[in-house]
């Protein structure tokens, strides 16, 4: 088998057999509707800044119940004065992370920017009251293992599209090759 | 069946059950009701709850276009998936300019935003991988 063939090849070999498949696909969906739950709360177009609440109330955690002090800086000097501009990146990074891990398209990239997204989430919350801190751990590992298994070559476009991009001579499938 | 056709019919098949399910949510609502109905409302605590909400007017036009995406993948129409891509990408701007507003028509939330982007970029990712592989396959056979 050359490089190339072995590089498009489906995972199942991999990845071994249906209940690694089944449980990498279940990983990659259940994570996506995490993200899209995320998002549906994120009401524009303050997003809470006007009755302190919503994304604004959390956003505040990070200086109210401090988790990392460079971090609070960021959140009191950059993000507080520039609200809405954050809030809008915010709904449409979690909004778009749930429509690629559910396609399971590009799928490696998108790992990467959940474990990032899930990353300042913790920054900002994990010393709230009532919030366990264990869970962004949770979901940043759970990102990584999405981005560790290449969990869109199981029952996702990646898997179909891979093979498609190995043959084409483009940059754009050759950067999706290799972000899948 | 190609992989790809294949694909392009599960991808408009769960868009086409998806819009079912949010009529049923929104049908006590009034058509264009801004706070539409929820999926599975009762299950918030589940990673399946409070995903989705659809006014009447969303839940059709979400059914009406995941149709025309079902009916270019079975015919092999390639301009109606396009077409029903771009239908989806039009929702998903909708999201952005409605949401959070009293003139959300489709009665969305922030969820709907990924739904509507995942349909429009999964379609128009699979129509034009379509294209390119006929073109290959043409020119292999000429």
């Amino acid at each position: 088998m050359t490089g190339t063939e072995a590089s498009v090849q489906p995972t199942s070999d991999a990845q071994g057999g249906t209940p690694t498949r089944v449980a990498t696909f279940l990983v990659r969906i259940g994570v996506a509707f995490i993200w899209i739950q995320g998002a549906g709360w994120k009401a524009p177009p303050d997003f809470g800044e006007d009755a302190g609440r919503g994304l604004y109330r959390f956003t505040r955690f990070a200086i109210t119940d401090e988790v990392f002090a460079p971090w609070t800086w960021f959140v009191r000097e950059v993000v507080l004065p520039n609200f809405q501009v954050f809030g809008w990146l915010v709904l449409i990074s979690e909004a778009a992370l749930g429509a690629f891990l559910l396609l399971g398209l590009a799928t490696r990239f998108w790992a990467i920017i959940g474990v990032v997204q899930a990353t300042a989430i913790m920054l900002t919350v994990s010393n709230a009251p009532n919030e366990f801190g264990g869970t962004y751990w949770l979901l940043i590992i759970a990102n990584l293992a999405i981005f560790a298994l290449a969990a869109g070559r199981v029952g996702g476009l990646d898997g179909v599209l891979r093979p498609i991009w190995a043959r084409s001579s483009g940059r754009v499938a050759h950067f999706l090759g290799r972000m899948s | 069946m190609t992989r790809i056709r294949r694909a392009e019919l599960i991808l408009a098949g769960l868009g086409i059950i998806v819009g079912i399910c949010g009529l049923v949510a929104a049908r006590d609502l009034d058509f264009t009701a801004a706070a539409g109905g929820v999926l599975f409302e009762r299950s918030d605590d589940m990673i399946w709850g409070k995903l989705l909400q659809f006014s009447p007017l969303g839940a059709i036009v979400t059914i009406v276009l995941a149709s025309v995406a079902m009916l270019g993948a079975w015919f092999r129409v390639r301009a109606l998936v396009l077409i029903a891509a771009g239908g989806f990408a039009v929702c998903a701007l909708q999201v952005i300019v409605q949401f959070g507003r009293s003139d959300n028509v489709f009665g969305v939330r922030g969820g709907n935003l990924a739904l509507f982007l995942a349909m429009a970029v999964g379609l128009v990712t699979l129509a034009l991988a379509d294209a390119g592989e006929t073109a290959d396959a043409q020119v292999a056979s000429a």
